[in-house]
């Protein structure tokens, strides 16, 4: 898939702008502060219906006006569907082929994104549920089932933990949100099992070619379901397991306001020869490793899309050395993918293709010109 | 205070209604004041009519205008067979698409610990007297799909397993005159995971 145009009215600094894309490499170049990630967070808007900055619809209109308007044409599956998003006060809307979309979580798949910024490394730097939240999130791409069945999990746990803080004893009230919970927690817990299955699948040729060598680098989920899923029990079994961890940790839970045993413990651990990265990784192996799980994502919902999806990146050689720099763009370019880099400078990110597209980002004016490769 | 304090106090209490905001409960006191004595006075009588009249069923806790509700009290019932439901609406629901072979037992609620709903604020305790008086073949648990309405299922499976031959909930999945392809995914894993053997000789 390939955004062919934008176009953009009232969005953050941008009065009104209209771009044509390249199917490659679409640089955006630009001081800081001229609107560059605005131009990403625009295209990432129209692929999810949210902004990856978490901006509100408020927050992205421009300054004194009401509304702003993002339209795109994605070229899909061999036909040009278009994309609509409104908003800035009162309801979003958006808008496919001319139609309002119910609901963004139902909106079908025609522009999907990969994003990475300078806040993606914090997803091996961060915190056990950084690591969390992304592995939910690939996996939402892929099952939409897994977004419900959380944040039920969620009620179940707050509802058994303030019974355990009230001091119930009621025996068979606890049992059934323990029920509850070992049923969801197994479920999770299953399909994050598959889910870094299909990332450590994809994960040995985007490591090499980033430069790190696949043999020293090991991820894994932990967690106790993690490893009953390993030992090849089935789905009924973990479930009884939790279920009986769970009835045996009502004490300490109760004193901890924690609970003990489930999926919201997991954590998805990476080691560089043996080491946890987020701890003794250097800055940049944390980054590479970062790029690399996002890289892995987009792989993956490639398989499952059966074209190539659409890639955000964010000033991303802000921490790379040249040749780490060097490695992403290359494994970029082999992947076929439509591609939109904001940096400072175009010479800050190497192209081993031919042909790009630059799009020169002042105080939300652009201008746009092609260029042949000068490798 | 100034203007219309009476009228205003009407659209207040109008716009605590479930759908109605306070356009609508402005439109509404409007059209009671064009409409003239008669039609307050109507509404009057109408709620006070209600409130004077409907209570809970003795025996089902379902909503009714005598000790017992027109089903409880309808002699042509199985009473072998007793639905739990969570609300009087969700027994309403189940009568008008004609399910109503057997008779009812309304919760009234279901658990939810962080809004303060334990079992004992529902009717669980005559429930069990109900199931320890015999005569219940099948206990049949249709309580809604939410986290919420799947632990109290539970919870009512677990209290009537000693007292009940034959414990049954509802089917999740498909419904009726749907089409496959708009359903979502979560609604067709359910089916999927319900389906049962195709039999040529069923009526259902």
């Amino acid at each position: 898939m390939r955004l062919e145009w934008l176009r953009l009215h009232d969005f953050r600094n941008v009065r009104a702008a209209e771009l044509t894309f390249a199917p490659g490499l679409n640089r955006i170049t630009g001081e800081n502060g001229q609107g560059k990630s605005n131009l990403l967070e625009a295209i990432g808007l129209l692929a999810s219906g949210r902004s990856f900055r978490r901006a509100t619809a408020g927050q992205m209109r421009r300054w004194e006006q009401t509304a702003f308007r993002v339209s795109g044409a994605v070229h899909t599956q061999g036909w040009q569907r278009q994309l609509d998003v409104e908003g800035g006060s009162g309801r979003q809307v958006v808008r496919l082929d001319g139609k309002p979309v119910v609901s963004v979580t139902r909106m079908e798949r025609v522009l999907v994104t990969v994003i990475l910024t300078p806040e993606t490394p914090q997803l091996v730097r961060g915190g056990p549920a950084e690591r969390r939240a992304f592995l939910d999130w690939v996996i939402f791409g892929a099952d939409r089932r897994h977004g419900i069945e959380s944040a039920d999990y969620q009620t179940a746990l707050r509802s058994r933990l303030h019974l355990l803080k009230q001091g119930c004893r009621s025996e068979p009230e606890l049992e059934v949100w323990e029920w509850s919970l070992a049923r969801l927690g197994a479920r999770i817990a299953s399909r994050r099992h598959r889910a870094v299955g299909h990332l450590m699948r994809m994960l040995p040729p985007i490591l090499e070619q980033l430069g790190v060598d696949p043999e020293q680098c090991t991820m894994r989920l932990s967690g106790d379901l993690e490893r009953w899923f390993q030992q090849d029990v089935g789905m009924e079994e973990v479930a009884m397991q939790m279920r009986t961890a769970l009835a045996r940790g009502r004490e300490r839970d109760r004193v901890t306001g924690t609970t003990s045993v489930g999926p919201q413990r997991d954590d998805l651990e990476l080691c560089l020869s043996g080491h946890p990265v987020a701890r003794f990784g250097s800055r940049g192996q944390q980054q590479r490793l970062a790029f690399a799980l996002k890289l892995a994502e987009a792989a993956w919902l490639e398989e499952l899309l059966g074209e190539p999806l659409v890639m955000l990146l964010d000033d991303p050689v802000a921490e790379l050395d040249r040749a780490g720099a060097h490695g992403l763009m290359t494994v970029l370019s082999a992947s076929g993918r439509q591609l939109f880099v904001a940096s400072r400078e175009a010479g800050e990110i190497p192209w081993p293709g031919r042909r790009s597209l630059e799009c020169a980002v002042v105080a939300g004016a652009f201008q746009v010109s092609m260029e042949q490769a000068h490798s | 205070m100034k203007g219309l304090p009476s009228l205003e106090r009407v659209v207040v209490v109008l716009s605590r209604f479930p759908g109605i905001g306070p356009k609508s409960a402005r439109r509404m006191a409007y059209y009671l004041l064009r409409r003239g004595q008669e039609a307050t006075g109507e509404l009057i009588d109408a709620l006070e009519g209600m409130r004077a009249q409907i209570r809970s069923c003795e025996q089902c806790h379902n909503l009714s205008e005598a000790a017992l509700c027109w089903i409880c009290a309808d002699p042509s019932r199985d009473r072998g067979r007793i639905c739990v439901v969570e609300e009087p609406s969700d027994l309403l629901a189940m009568e008008k698409a004609g399910l109503g072979q057997g008779v009812y037992h309304v919760l009234g609620g279901r658990l939810s610990p962080l809004d303060g709903v334990g079992p004992d604020a529902l009717h669980l305790a005559s429930l069990e007297q109900r199931l320890m008086q015999g005569g219940c073949l099948e206990l049949i648990v249709a309580t809604n799909p939410t986290v919420e309405g799947e632990a109290t299922a539970h919870f009512v499976a677990h209290l009537a397993q000693p007292l009940v031959a034959r414990v049954t909930r509802l089917a999740h999945g498909l419904p009726m005159g749907g089409e496959l392809e708009y359903l979502d995914e979560s609604t067709l894993y359910q089916a999927m995971l319900g389906r049962r053997v195709f039999s040529l000789d069923s009526c259902d």
